[in-house]
């Protein structure tokens, strides 16, 4: 099958200091990969390169076989990718509707079909209740989950999501990943940073290991838990 | 962009509070009557709609436009410019100061959008100052300190527009105004204000959800400038004669101007009116104290600023969420109202 998403070679510096090293992996569609590592090995600065937000020094990133290397957000996000952050980046000036509203402005959808789309997605991810509350009102948890919300209404072929499980209730832990097992069943790729060792087996069952900016393995986790390598890793950041 | 305006609905309560306030203002200067009243409130529509248009850029995308006043520049020269030498009439003079400021504003808001607060701020700044000095020195075309006379608007069908009738140019500066709102309105009501509030909320969070920042800010700038150019060419034709002095053109008018949209209030457009009322109102009432005016308005300013941090329309809004809250609303339900 070809790869979903294809991470060929990349490298990252700032300011001389190597944060990412020759990062090569891949993603094929409807499947989890959990992206683990010790804090500071380059986890979110992968994200960031895949999404556009970080620029590679080199390598390359591929979407489909296309290259979407050092393009901007806003066209990663266009051609598919939809992303959340490890502190939830909703718009805590507006509605939870309004959120969800904002990332359908390129849709191209009548007001009727919007709002139909906003109320579906609201009962799926059961923010129904909720719906004309100022965002800012919201605890984190709920906010998590509006914002991986957010990112599903773009319709993208890969997910990628920075911490779902942190700050976040045991319920809508259930729920997100409930959600994003539908997702993926229906064909979209999910890449998911997790230092939730207790949730994470329950979404994915591959996981790639960094550790200073290098792949040091990828694998199912059962085998990735006894790899003294990677608890040295853990146990020496 | 049109399929994002789909959403707009008209009229609301909010508008329909704008008309009727914008009737009032047709009202009071013709009941009044004379020529002092009505060039007062042709102050007060002026400094509003510019403080409306700075609040436009600032309130919504944070784009702070200290060289407002160079915009303003820009369409007074370009209509006043193009009526002496093309022959144009002064209304079409309009469209030719917006554009010619449009233009000003593309060129700027594609070099500099992509950056953020005080580099925007600066640039924009440059531009007036560039500007303004080019006028200057332009002296064979544009008769640089010496002063550029300008006519004043012509007969328009068979009515008459002389400027020793300031209601008259009141009434043309109103339907100016109430144009330009209706569309400021509109835009910040439809979609594309729901992208700027976005944009302003979280620019990142936003341009991963495939909206294309830029393009955004680049719209709302360049709206902005055509609309303060298209008053600038009004002023043209209004005051008579066109100096680049800091006072008109430099850095003292975009004060004024940036004053006016704070204390009336950011991210409303409306504030402005507030703001416009009361600083020029305050200006014409201390007119007998002198220098000591000065005094009493910066230190009112002070005291405004420090009072009312968000300006008098952020305190109407909590006045407003208090009331709410105590009527029984949950204060915490959506009441943040834009425009």
């Amino acid at each position: 099958m070809t790869a979903l998403l294809t991470v060929d070679h990349v490298n990252k510096s700032f300011q001389g200091v190597r944060t990412l090293t020759d990062v090569t992996f891949d993603l094929e569609p409807g499947r989890i990969l959990g992206l683990i590592g010790p804090n500071g090995a380059g986890k979110t600065t992968m994200f960031n390169v895949i999404s556009g937000i970080y620029s590679a020094d080199s390598g390359r990133v591929l979407l489909d076989g296309r290259d979407i290397t050092n393009r901007s957000p806003a066209r990663i996000a266009g051609y598919g990718v939809g992303r959340t952050f490890q502190v939830a980046r909703t718009f805590n000036d507006m509605t939870v509707a309004e959120n969800l509203r904002v990332a359908l402005v390129n849709a191209g959808l009548s007001g009727r079909e919007e709002r139909q789309r906003i109320a579906a997605m609201l009962d799926r991810v059961g923010l129904t209740g909720v719906r004309d509350l100022m965002v800012s009102a919201l605890p984190d948890g709920q906010k998590k989950l509006l914002e991986a919300a957010r990112a599903m209404m773009t319709s993208p072929r890969l997910l990628i999501l920075d911490e779902p499980f942190g700050g976040v209730s045991a319920e809508v832990i259930d729920l997100l990943i409930s959600i994003i097992r539908g997702l993926v069943r229906e064909g979209v790729g999910c890449l998911v940073i997790s230092h939730d060792i207790v949730s994470l087996p329950r979404l994915c069952e591959e996981v790639l290991v960094l550790v200073e900016g290098k792949v040091m393995t990828r694998g199912a986790i059962s085998e990735i838990r006894n790899d003294a390598r990677i608890v040295d890793a853990y146990l020496g950041a | 962009m049109t399929s994002l305006f789909k959403n707009f609905r008209f009229p609301d309560r909010r508008a329909l509070v704008i008309c009727a306030l914008l009737a009032g203002l047709a009202a009071i200067p013709s009941l009044v009557g004379g020529r002092y009243i009505p060039a007062v409130f042709t102050s007060i529509l002026l400094f509003f709609i510019l403080g409306a248009l700075f609040d436009f850029m600032l309130g919504y995308l944070r784009i702070v436009n200290f060289g407002i006043a160079g915009f303003l520049c820009a369409g007074a020269y370009g209509s006043a410019l193009s009526v002496q030498y093309f022959h144009i009439t002064p209304w079409t003079g309009l469209l030719v100061g917006g554009l010619a400021s449009a233009v000003i504003g593309l060129i700027t808001g594609v070099l500099t959008l992509r950056l953020r607060g005080i580099y925007i701020g600066l640039t924009t700044l440059f531009v007036m100052e560039t500007l303004r000095f080019a006028i200057s020195n332009a002296r064979e075309v544009t008769r640089g300190a010496s002063g550029l006379t300008v006519g004043g608007f012509t007969p328009l069908f068979g009515m008459p527009f002389p400027r020793s009738e300031p209601i008259t140019y009141y009434y043309i500066i109103l339907a100016l105004v109430i144009v330009t709102y209706a569309v400021l309105y509109a835009i910040v009501r439809s979609r594309i204000g729901l992208v700027f509030k976005a944009i302003r909320d979280d620019e990142l969070g936003t341009s991963v959800l495939g909206i294309h920042v830029v393009r955004y800010k680049l719209f709302n700038f360049v709206v902005a400038s055509f609309f303060v150019g298209v008053f600038g060419a009004f002023y043209a034709h209004y005051i008579g004669i066109l100096v680049p002095t800091a006072e008109e053109f430099g850095i003292q008018r975009t004060v004024e101007i940036l004053t006016i949209a704070y204390v009336g209030g950011r991210g409303t457009l409306w504030g402005s009116l507030l703001g416009a009322l009361f600083l020029v109102g305050m200006q014409e009432v201390l007119r007998d104290l002198q220098e000591w005016r000065l005094v009493i308005y910066g230190l009112s300013l002070i005291l405004i600023i420090t009072v009312f941090p968000s300006g008098f329309a952020g305190a109407l809004r909590q006045l407003g969420e208090r009331f709410s809250s105590r009527a029984g609303k949950g204060a915490h339900i959506s009441t943040k109202g834009d425009a």
